[in-house]
């Protein structure tokens, strides 16, 4: 961010009040602080944050942008993992934590328009009564937006059977980089045309700004059955994982915990996790009671061709809720063993779960770091944790450069470099490991059918110019203010 | 020439082009460096009436050599296909390991997987199996220039760039040519049958869709279809105004207990009638309903509509009573849970006093006050000229669209003039 974007923000705030309000602009360097970081390891200050309340006052802000030239960044709730919220290049925020409102829940066509800064949970909890749900459900669930899980078409434990955030959308009010409001798709499940909603989710902000979500609801299932299975190694759990879905089943959920998951999750809520075993899954099974039963029965002959040390099921909801409270909060509970952990996210092919655990396992040896891992096992999404401690000099390079290696060997087996936190400025480097020069210089050419002086959400995504590896931690490490916690 | 490469009658210039693989596929388009010249991509031909009459055009490039399954990792439940397999062909092999891709669109044994993807052709495994580009794991593409580029992959989870093949499902090949496509695939279910209901009225027909969709029932498919269509695909039913087939599947107990619920809920119809079918003879009967595009002369109109479950309701009304009063009939093939309505109308009576542009005029009517859009697949070829087949989109979208169009082919080299962003061409 040159000085001269700054000095020409800062002369425009009057006319940003104008159009939200003068307590919702905010320029006190106090006040900033807050919006400098999300979930992940990278830092950038924006010159000014705005918090609309309406569509009509992010068309004008943006139009004021682009005649300005000045970038803009869109905010939910800052949790994502992966610095697409970060203003990385300085420019204005809008945060839409004051556009939270659930605007329409139409029961019989089974879907609700909410807009962007509503609470991931708060949907479900709101349609609850009418016995309908909102099926993605990240971690961050409690706090994340909804918006914010359109940018980073954002999954979750219960996605394997119901699919993520672009399949539960029906369509989307956008504000385009030039001001225009319009819709992508409305509240149909089909339509005439590109798939210009589908193509704006996992665009990480840097297409179009969503300021109002059709969302599809589904009923409440009948039946709900969550089982914990305990195995002495993580390669037990991992090959019951391959039974399970080589044997054509797809359960609503299918995690898996390792043994330091396991230690710091019961340390931090007492989910009633087995300490002295190597790994746990965790399976939900929902649907009709019958075919619960019967699948559950499956389920469990397969899993104790892998010598289980106990099978347990939540007899009520009560357990049920303690058995996945201990699942959400073991990120948080990650701190009971390390000051920090680096969360690293990649998929691979489900079938090579057991190669890619080793692997991991054998860097964690070599390298003297600890790898907590934390998957969703179902769809072959890991989560290796890599703990560590910022205040030990050479760690935060070490870690950095673990999670590159982890990366590479997904994508060597076959997978990707993000199941659902995305790119954003954590990997954008990387890259050129998945993709061609041909093929990023095609999805760069999406962003200019969008608009051309690049203002929404710049430097993401996709490369600096730079390659791969060395570089790519080098300028993550310089991006790392002091005190970062990651 | 081959015949099926004639598109509202006119052959292609310089001749057809038949890729046996992505490399070729890509020279084919690379070395067509002449501006101006039109490439048409084919598959199966079976959706190729599709879209604004085309002045004229130069290449065909079929594509249904490129025709192989290239990998089928059943352990992952995944696979890899060419864009020229038969969605036949492609069924067959995967049935091998007890598994199916979720797209049943009209004539398996010739639509290719390409150019079902391309034209978002319909299906009625939408009702609970979503919609196919929700299948779709990675893709890969040839665009106009030759350039061969891919998006995605072969894992299930995956947000690693743009999410670029939503832009080639439904694109009818506009921004690049599809070349290769990795699928999420569904275990077959242990059990399968079909639950047939007549009725005598459309609002028993509609208000059993709704009790389905609020049931506990998981339908494959729910498809209703009106008496008109019932004797036009020679269906043997009892004589019923609106008959519902619903395709149910599962494990035994399961299978059961949906059966069970389903007859209890038709209890409270009047003059309905009901039958099971098991799998070996239901099956026909989703191939007539399936297919049914395919009756009708060279004169017939199929049209396409796009709404929410309970516009749809009031749109079906209204569509049914103009029918009356102009003293025609239509053949209907609704889904009612999905919101999408089929409607096909053959000659209209040689005493109608309405002409056919009225009546197409009067349908989009209709479809406007309900909310709804319509998308009209087939048209006699002389109804073309001038004719907005697509539909309408909204200014802000169809600005984007002709700007992606612009974007990435800017010499408008594939199927020039026919889709929604060339109408300046047409």
């Amino acid at each position: 961010m040159g000085k001269s974007q700054h000095l020409k923000i800062k002369d425009l705030i009057p006319e940003l009040k104008r159009i939200a309000g003068d307590n919702y602009v905010l320029d006190d360097q106090a006040d900033l602080l807050v919006y400098e970081y999300d979930g992940s390891i990278d830092r950038g200050n924006p010159v000014v944050v705005v918090l609309p309340d309406t569509t009509k006052e992010i068309s004008q802000v943006l139009k004021l942008a682009r005649s300005n030239s000045i970038p803009v960044v869109a905010r939910g709730a800052g949790t994502g993992l992966s610095g697409g919220a970060i203003a990385e290049q300085g420019g204005i925020v809008l945060s839409m934590a004051r556009m939270n409102q659930i605007l329409e829940v139409n029961r019989s066509d089974r879907y609700a328009i909410v807009e962007p800064g509503v609470v991931n949970l708060d949907l479900s909890t709101h349609v609850a009564s009418e016995g309908l749900y909102y099926a993605p459900d990240p971690s961050s669930q409690r706090a994340c937006t909804i918006g914010g899980n359109i940018a980073e078409n954002s999954g979750g434990p219960h996605c394997l059977a119901y699919g993520v955030t672009t399949n539960h959308v029906l369509g989307m009010e956008v504000v385009l980089a030039d001001g225009t409001i319009t819709w992508f798709g409305e509240n149909e499940r089909d339509g005439i045309g590109y798939d210009l909603r589908g193509i704006t989710i996992g665009s990480e902000g840097t297409l179009a700004i969503v300021t109002k979500i059709s969302v599809r609801l589904l009923r409440l299932p009948e039946h709900v059955k969550t089982m914990l299975m305990s195995f002495e190694t993580i390669e037990d759990a991992s090959a019951a994982v391959t039974g399970i879905i080589g044997a054509g089943m797809v359960p609503a959920a299918l995690e898996m915990m390792d043994h330091f998951c396991i230690k710091a999750a019961e340390g931090a809520v007492g989910a009633g996790y087995p300490e002295g075993a190597g790994a746990v899954l965790l399976v939900e099974l929902d649907g009709l009671l019958e075919s619960v039963e019967e699948e559950s029965e499956e389920i469990e002959a397969i899993c104790r061709e892998f010598s289980p040390l106990e099978i347990r099921v939540a007899t009520d909801s009560l357990e049920r809720e303690k058995l996945w409270s201990g699942r959400k909060g073991v990120l948080g509970a990650l701190g009971r063993l390390a000051p920090n952990y680096y969360l690293v996210d990649g998929t691979i092919p489900r079938t090579k779960l057991v190669d890619v655990l080793k692997k991991i396992n054998e860097i964690s040896e070599r390298s003297g770091y600890p790898i907590a891992n934390l998957l969703h096992a179902g769809d072959g999404n890991l989560h290796p944790s890599i703990l560590f401690d910022e205040r030990k000099p050479g760690d935060v390079e070490n870690i950095l450069a673990i999670g590159a290696e982890i990366l590479r060997i997904c994508v060597d087996s076959g997978g990707v470099l993000s199941g659902e936190h995305g790119i954003g400025l954590e990997k954008q480097d990387q890259m050129p490991l998945m993709f061609s020069e041909e093929d990023m210089a095609t999805m760069s050419l999406l962003k200019l059918a969008f608009e051309t002086e690049d203002l929404l959400n710049p430097g993401k995504v996709f490369p600096t110019g730079a390659g791969c590896g060395d570089i790519s931690q080098a300028r993550a490490i310089a991006r790392v203010g002091p005190g970062a916690y990651i | 020439m081959e015949e099926k490469h004639l598109i509202d009658g006119i052959q292609p210039n310089e001749g057809s082009i038949y890729p046996q693989d992505t490399n070729e596929l890509s020279s084919a388009l690379s070395d067509i460096t002449e501006p101006g010249k039109v490439v048409v991509p084919i598959g199966g031909a079976t959706r190729l009436q599709i879209g604004a009459k085309i002045p004229n055009y130069d290449y065909a490039l079929d594509l249904s050599s490129m025709n192989h399954l290239l990998a089928h990792n059943s352990a992952d439940l995944t696979c890899i296909v060419q864009s020229g397999i038969t969605l036949h062909s492609l069924q067959n092999q995967l049935k091998e390991k007890e598994q199916f891709l979720a797209v049943d669109a009209a004539f398996p044994p010739t639509a290719t997987i390409g150019g079902t993807l391309a034209s978002n052709a319909p299906g009625h495994l939408r009702w609970q199996m979503a919609h196919m580009r929700d299948m779709v794991i990675g893709m890969q593409v040839v665009l106009p220039s030759g350039t061969v580029t891919k998006s995605g992959g072969p894992v299930v989870k995956n947000v690693s760039g743009y999410d670029m093949a939503r832009l080639h499902v439904g694109g009818y090949g506009t921004l690049g040519v599809i070349s290769e496509i990795s699928f999420k695939l569904t275990p077959l279910p242990r059990q399968q049958g079909s639950f047939l209901v007549g009725f005598q009225s459309e609002n028993d027909l509609q208000n059993f869709s709704e009790e389905v969709f609020d049931s506990y029932v998981m339908p494959l498919a729910l498809t209703g279809i009106n008496e008109n269509l019932i004797k036009t695909l020679q269906i043997d039913v009892p004589q019923s105004q609106y008959l519902m087939v619903i395709r149910i599947g599962g494990r035994q107990m399961a299978f059961e207990r949906q059966l069970n619920i389903l007859n209890k809920m038709v209890d409270q119809y009047q003059n309905s009638h009901t039958d099971l079918l098991e799998q070996n003879a239901s099956d026909p009967l989703w191939e007539k309903i399936r297919d049914f595009r395919g009756y009708g002369s060279n004169s017939s109109i199929t049209g396409r509509v796009f709404s929410t479950p309970t516009r749809l309701r009031s749109l079906l009304r209204d569509i049914v009573n103009y029918f009356e009063e102009i003293g025609s009939t239509l053949a209907i093939c609704i889904q009612p849970g999905f919101g999408t309505m089929e409607f096909f109308i053959d000659n209209l009576p040689t005493e109608s006093k309405v002409r056919s542009t009225q009546v197409i005029d009067q349908i989009h009517n209709i479809a406007r006050q309900n909310q709804s859009h319509i998308n009209y697949e087939k048209l006699p070829a002389d109804f073309k000229n001038g004719f907005n087949m697509w539909g309408q989109v909204n200014e802000g979208s169809l600005g984007i669209m002709r700007s992606l169009r612009d974007t990435y082919d800017p010499g408008k080299k594939l199927n020039r003039g026919r889709y929604l962003t060339d109408k300046e061409d047409n």
